[in-house]
């Protein structure tokens, strides 16, 4: 099985609502951002490019791509980010994370993975989202992960559940009858560089 | 079972190894393959959590589920709600960010007294006991009270966290007869919908079963993408379900503009022409749906020509009891005069009628008249739409199917918001698009129950533009009008109010910050001699009071609150951090000091049921305590026999219209009662359209609006850190390359817009989905966010229109220059 | 007499060289703790710049390292005459360069504690792991190397197995120029950084300025009156590191006609360099390697002084092109659409508002990053001090 998912970016109104629950859900530390809404358009979000006469603006939700051939596993000297062959997931051990940062160098999409720069604060003085989410440690990488405590009690990732327009799905691309495989039989879609061959498990609806 | 994996800080890929038997015990009866099949939407709890039912009180009150650990509040989702006819799970980044709201660092934590010797707003404070501050707080109010009258005391009660909650508020303000501070604000919107449809469509999560059904949804002057960003996910489904054509009129094109099959920019203020110019177009294709406008609006409605009124029954026959009047048209099946509720086929069209000695013309034939001032070519120079783009917009408004006009505070924010208003109200009824008559489920707020209306509840109502007047004079005043009432013209002089004012007490909301010409409503606030202030955070109000309490927020309160739909009441989820009480509690302890204990009784779950059992609620069978057991119930919006206007009918025409917001003053009807258009009083730099350009913009050629952002609500939750690290972390404002080259502005340099009530410094960001010649800055940042000045020192206080008195914010020239850093003038 | 003084103030001075340098590797050490302790944070890496000024010297050391190394190694090799006594110092400055090298990846990681993890949990499909196999391998071979020479000396091995050994540890230094070049060409993400060229060219770059930094270690070490070595030799080495300097330039040429000539992403590579951010890099790189090869190439300015001017110019133009490799490698986003930036995405985050759209160079070293660094190259100059006085690298010693 190969868990993914499916981003209608017609349907993406750009609230950030996903970085925020994101956020919230695995106790992400400051400043640090797994799932972004990016504005394809000025350099500013919520921009437009282009000029008046034809302004243009789209937002993409861009986090982890977790790649069928990800760049960042092969890299990694010790094995802290790794695929998860069950699932497809692509997985990070803070634990066993030695801080080289081979996988950011390694990752194409900007932007995606973070490294604890320092140690992690937090807004609250308490633990915030899942009990079980991951801890996280100074000087490791982290990135999206799926929500992979919540995929395995059998929910959807935060950002999939509290999606506002409805334009995230995910689930099990090898599973032709799932939702997310038959969007794609039925929709046009494209992939975040898919020329660097790292076939990721995120599509885009256009 | 090496599938259920979890890498935590407990249990990583090694660290599983040795607990593989652990976890498979505890993984029960999840499937081999990989994880656990996926059961949508479903969210459980761990062990030691609770979940409570709460809403968020930015703007819609969207139900939501908290789920509490150790007493905090951990995480916040949306609720799911049962028998909803639609999906009606909604929360936004606001709502999702509660949980940091709760503890951030600008939450006021006791309550507090400016420091001995300092001077007000010097950021000063000594942490006092609530004891000593409600103390203080009574003694004051009985001393002016016992000097300058009951009314020189005034209170906002617009509640810190949640309208709804504002019931004990109220109670207090009118118990205690204290003058009531009026916002001033939206108030073209509301009065422009209740007076033309009986209320207001689409706002939030509100008859969002209809917006799926459209094959053609307008959205009119607003972003709800960005102000009440659950509505998208309706229109998204209509545009993929049904194919829906979505137009969007507004002067900036953004994000809501760039999802629209027709995207209409026109000059800012120039709406009611671009609605009145289709309107012909529509009348004159023979477009318009009579039959409905015959059934169910007072188009067919006679006016008299002597007094601008309908002709009633009552007008013609003695001894017709009040609810059984009805309003006289011409019936074509008889070719005489009939009745509405009973005519057969009311003419719409047609003037000179002569009914017992009164002459009529129908009030549709008097709207004709009106449009017929809007030829294309005059709208297309006044609101530069092509015309090419007029007809299209005309033609597909005019498609196959539902269709329907969402409004909003955009074009709410002028002096004639209410003209524009009440202009798009107009297609709508022209073209049969308002639904049938339904309403939102109510709660009642007012601070009293049935039983309780002996009591005199009314207070002068004044508006902050009237503060620093009566201030400086203990007067404020209005100036005459020639009313006009049909034929009849009448001179009406100068009122004047005469109101002392000594203290205000604000609960909630941050008027410094969100009045316009912030400079003036500091000035007056300054004149005050005390300032009390409750608010959850720390905010524009509440660093220049003399005494500052801390608020509790929903989630460590509680309630009941309805909106869009749904009832909720919400649980105490947590204790109150720090000292915070709740705005009823508040209320009690207030009230109590005053010595008005026989109305401040009851503790705040037994106050709140007042403000479930309504009447409504009887009928429908609702009560707190089902309620209270449901936490939350989808009711839906309610039926209505009749339309809420003043004739149960939708009404283009108003024949005598009053204000919602009655300080008192003069006003001529004549000047609502039919829509038309006039320019914005300041923001017109350009003639066009019969109407000479404002020589001000030669000095100030810009015009700025302040649009909402996503992730605040005016000011409130722009304090939230978490929210703060999705957005660029100082005001910007957005304007258009070719402005901002003109000016040898840079892309996020810092630029200073100014005219002649004050200035901002804001960070310039480009964007070419702004008007030229138009700015959209940033709303609701504090002023200690800002590096100089603030969005709100550039705008006026000045009320155009006395029918319907709303701050017109977006009628607001001004320059913009890049800004070299230096502060241009003390800042207080 | 004059010879015993000199010879007395040259070891003073070493001794004093060597406190000098265990002093500021001791407080780069401190520093380096700072660092661990208050968090990288204070460094100017950032997400989107995610290595800095310690991956720029690692790159640059490696390469300092393995020439000295090719050097001796190669007329052992290929049977030719060798360039006298340098071959034991060349080989004892690739030993320290190589400690400062693997110095360099040391502090730059996150977790040091956890290197063990690189023994038991290797993943050898990563580059890393390759290199730090390789760089094992060259640091052990080195002192094998060396160890050999010693044996020699006391008569106990043939030159034949210093032979062996030679070729051997030439194979290794292009290997760990190579695999050091493929940590970041095997990298499809950066545009800069994806080309078969890097390899080559690392080896090319390891050439010249570890060539240079002999001829500047052997210069110095004539001129103190430690070591003989004869003119021609000399002479050799200066026309050998002109020529290496050449197909440096040429490899750099070849790159960057290939990025540019079609236009689209490679072309911003190329403006970068040339008129971008990186420009001054580019165009100090290119002037002091033009230069070096005029003075190298011209027999007139081929004086001991023209050589060390042109040495220092080479390695100054192999460290400004291990900066422009570094930098340029993150100053070009995959992605480009906008975002807000804050203080973990990159540095200076406060100058420019979006996450992608940064002016400007997109990362520069804190003073923290300069401190440890300097410790970093301490501890090697102390290390290469400690060899000078103490190893027997068959210096003249006439006051022993």
């Amino acid at each position: 099985m190969r868990y993914g998912m499916v981003i209608d970016l017609k349907r993406c109104s750009g609230c950030k609502t996903c970085s925020v629950v994101c956020k919230v859900a695995n106790n992400i530390p400051n400043d640090i951002i797994w799932n972004r809404v990016l504005t394809e358009g000025g350099n500013a979000p919520d921009t437009a490019g282009g000029t008046w006469d034809n302004p243009e603006m789209q937002h993409w939700p861009v986090a982890c791509q977790h790649c069928e051939n990800p760049a960042c596993t092969k890299v990694c000297p010790v094995g802290a980010t790794w695929k998860d062959e069950q699932t497809g997931i692509v997985r990070q051990d803070y634990d066993k994370c030695i801080g080289c940062r081979m996988c950011l160098a390694a990752c194409p999409y900007t932007g995606v993975r973070s490294f604890n720069w320092e140690e992690p604060a937090y807004y609250a003085d308490f633990a915030l989202g899942d009990a079980d989410a991951a801890k996280h440690e100074k000087h490791t990488v982290e990135k999206c992960i799926f929500c992979t405590q919540r995929v395995a009690r059998g929910e959807q990732p935060a950002c999939v559940a509290d999606c506002i327009g409805r334009a995230r799905h995910f689930g099990d691309l090898d599973d032709p009858n799932s939702e997310v495989s038959k969007l794609l039989a039925s929709r046009e879609y494209t992939q975040l560089h898919a020329e660097f061959g790292t076939k990721p498990s995120v599509y885009y609806l256009v | 079972m090496e599938s259920v994996q979890n890498t935590t800080g407990a249990l990583t890929r090694r660290g599983f190894l040795k607990t593989t038997a652990a976890a498979a015990l505890v993984a029960g009866g999840v499937s081999a393959a990989g994880f656990a099949a996926l059961t949508p939407k479903t969210a459980s709890a761990q062990s030691d959590e609770k979940i409570c039912t709460t809403y968020c009180n930015a703007c819609m009150g969207c139900p939501l589920e908290a789920v509490v650990r150790d007493g905090n509040v951990v995480l916040t989702r949306a609720k799911e709600i049962e028998g909803a006819p639609i999906d009606q799970k909604r929360m936004c980044a606001r709502g999702a960010s509660i949980p940091t709201l709760i503890v951030q660092e600008k939450r006021i934590q006791y309550p507090m007294k400016r420091a001995e010797g300092t001077e007000r707003g010097a950021g000063q404070w000594e942490r006092i006991s609530w004891d000593e501050a409600i103390d203080t707080i009574c003694t004051k109010i009985k001393e002016y009270q016992a000097e300058f009258g009951s009314g020189s005391v005034c209170s906002f009660t617009y509640g810190t966290t949640e309208p709804r909650n504002m019931y004990n508020l109220n109670r207090l303000e009118n118990v205690a007869q204290f003058s009531h501070q009026n916002r001033t604000t939206d108030f073209a919107l509301t009065q422009g919908t209740m007076y033309t449809a009986g209320g207001f469509y689409y706002q939030g999560g509100v008859d969002m079963d209809l917006v799926s059904q459209m094959s053609t949804f307008v959205v009119w002057g607003h972003n709800p993408i960005v102000s009440w960003p659950n509505a998208w996910h309706y229109i998204a489904d209509a545009i993929e379900n049904n194919d829906c054509k979505l137009i969007v009129v507004d002067p900036n094109k953004n994000t809501i503009g760039q999802k629209a099959d027709l995207f209409v920019s026109l000059q800012p203020g120039t709406d009611a022409a671009l609605a009145l110019g289709l309107a012909k177009i529509i009348e004159e294709e023979g477009k318009t749906d009579d039959a409905f406008m015959q059934q169910k609006s007072c188009a067919p409605f006679l006016v008299k020509e002597s007094d601008g009124r309908f002709l009633r029954k009552s007008d013609l026959e003695e001894g017709v009891a009040a609810d059984a009047d009805d309003f006289a048209v011409w019936d074509e099946a008889t070719n005489a005069m009939g009745y509405a509720s009973t005519a057969q086929n009311p003419v719409l069209r047609k003037k000179g009628i002569e009914v017992a000695g009164q002459r009529c013309n129908t009030a549709y034939s008097l709207l004709i008249d009106r449009i017929s001032e809007y030829p294309i070519e005059m709208v297309s120079e006044a609101t530069t739409v092509p015309e090419e783009t007029i007809r299209t917009f005309a033609d597909l408004l005019c498609r196959p199917g539902m269709a329907d006009i969402f409004q909003g505070y955009g074009i709410d924010h002028y002096g004639h918001g209410f003209n524009t208003i009440a202009a798009v109200s107009v297609l709508r009824i022209m073209r049969g698009m308002v639904p049938e008559p339904r309403m939102s489920y109510p709660l009642n707020s007012s601070g009293f129950d049935e039983t309780e209306t002996e009591h005199p509840a009314i207070v002068q109502s004044l508006g902050t533009f009237m503060f620093n007047d009566l201030l400086d004079t203990g007067k404020y005043t209005f100036p005459g009008v020639t009313a006009h009432m049909g034929e009849q013209v009448m001179e009406l002089p100068d009122v004047t109010v005469e109101q002392p004012l000594k203290m205000l007490i604000s609960f909630g909301a941050n008027i410094v910050n969100s009045a316009p010409d912030r400079n003036k409503t500091i000035e007056a606030y300054k004149k005050f001699d005390f300032l009390v202030t409750a608010n959850i955070e720390w905010c524009d109000t509440a660093d220049i009071s003399d005494i500052v309490l801390p608020a509790a927020t929903i989630q460590e309160v509680g309630g009941p609150i309805g909106m869009n739909g749904c009832l909720v009441w919400a649980d105490k989820a947590v204790e109150p951090k720090f000292e915070a009480k709740s705005d009823y509690d508040m209320a009690n302890l207030i009230g109590r000091g005053l010595g008005l204990d026989e109305w401040f009784q009851e503790e705040f779950d037994e106050g709140m049921k007042h403000v479930v059992n309504t009447a409504m609620s009887a009928a429908m069978g609702i009560d707190a305590d089902k309620l209270k057991e449901a936490g939350v119930m989808y009711v839906g919006a309610v039926p209505m026999p009749a339309y809420m206007t003043m004739t149960g009918k939708l009404q283009f025409y108003q024949e005598n219209p009053g204000p919602i917001e009655n300080y008192g003053q003069p006003m001529d009807p004549a000047s609502i009662a039919l829509p038309h258009w006039e320019p914005p009083m300041e923001a017109w730099p350009v003639t066009a359209g019969g109407f000479d350009a404002n020589p001000l913009a030669e000095k100030y050629p810009l015009i700025v609006t302040a649009g909402t952002r996503r992730f605040r609500v005016h000011s409130y939750y722009g304090q939230n850190p978490l929210l703060r690290e999705m957005e660029i972390n100082e005001p910007c404002v957005r304007i258009n390359p070719v402005d901002a080259e003109a000016r040898g502005i840079e892309d996020g340099s810092y630029v200073r817009l100014f005219n002649d009530r004050g200035h901002a410094v804001a960070k310039a960001t480009f964007s070419a989905g702004i008007r030229p010649g138009c700015l959209d800055i940033d709303r609701g940042w504090q002023r200690s966010q800002y590096l100089s000045g603030c969005n709100n020192d550039l705008t006026s206080k000045q009320i155009v229109d006395w029918t319907c008195p709303t701050y017109a914010y977006h009628d607001c020239l001004v320059e913009i220059e890049p800004w070299d850093g230096v502060v241009a003038e003390s800042q207080e | 007499m004059n010879d015993a003084k000199g010879s007395a103030a040259s070891h003073r001075g070493l001794t004093v060289g060597i406190i000098a340098c265990a002093v500021v590797a001791v407080i780069g050490v401190a520093l380096w703790m700072v660092q661990l302790s208050g968090g990288m944070i204070q460094t100017g890496m950032r997400n989107l710049d995610s290595w800095g000024f310690y991956i720029t010297l690692f790159m640059f050391f490696v390469g300092l390292s393995a020439g000295g190394l090719i050097i001796s190694s190669i007329p052992n090799a290929f049977g030719m005459k060798g360039f006298g006594d340098i071959s034991r110092v060349a080989i004892w400055t690739s030993i320290c360069c190589t400690c400062v090298a693997i110095g360099f990846v040391v502090v730059d990681l996150g977790g040091p504690l956890r290197l063990w993890e690189l023994f038991v949990y290797s993943n050898l499909s990563s580059p890393l792991m390759w290199d730090i196999i390789v760089l094992s391998t060259y640091l052990i071979l080195s002192i094998v190397y060396l160890w050999a020479y010693r044996r020699e000396d006391a008569g106990k091995m043939s030159h034949t197995a210093i032979r062996v050994i030679s070729i051997i540890a030439l194979v290794v230094a292009v290997g760990v120029h190579t695999v050091t070049a493929w940590i970041f060409s095997l990298s499809a993400a950066h545009e800069f950084w994806h080309t078969a060229l890097m390899g080559p060219w690392f080896v090319a770059s390891a050439l010249d300025c570890g060539t240079a930094l002999v001829l500047i270690v052997v210069i110095a070490l004539q001129k103190a009156g430690r070591l003989t070595i004869e003119r021609s030799s000399m002479v050799n080495l200066a026309k050998m590191l002109a020529v290496f300097t050449c197909v440096d330039l040429y490899f750099f040429a070849c790159d960057l006609l290939t990025s540019g000539f079609p236009g689209g992403e490679g072309a911003n590579v190329v403006a970068m360099l040339v008129t971008g951010p990186l420009a001054p890099f580019f165009w100090t790189q290119i002037a002091c390697m033009v230069l070096a090869c005029v003075i190298l190439f011209v027999p007139r300015l081929r004086t001991k002084g023209g050589v060390v001017l042109a040495s220092a110019l080479v390695i100054a133009g192999v460290f400004c092109k291990r900066c422009e490799i570094l930098v340029g490698g993150f100053q070009i986003p995959n992605i480009e659409f906008a975002d807000v930036a804050n203080h973990m995405t990159i540095t200076n985050w406060e100058s420019g508002m979006s996450l992608f759209g940064y002016q400007g160079l997109v990362y520069w070293p804190t003073p923290l990053e300069f401190g440890v660094a300097l410790g970093v190259v301490a501890l090697g100059g102390f290390l290469l001090l400690l060899g000078l006085k103490y190893l027997p690298l068959h210096l003249t010693e006439k006051t022993a």
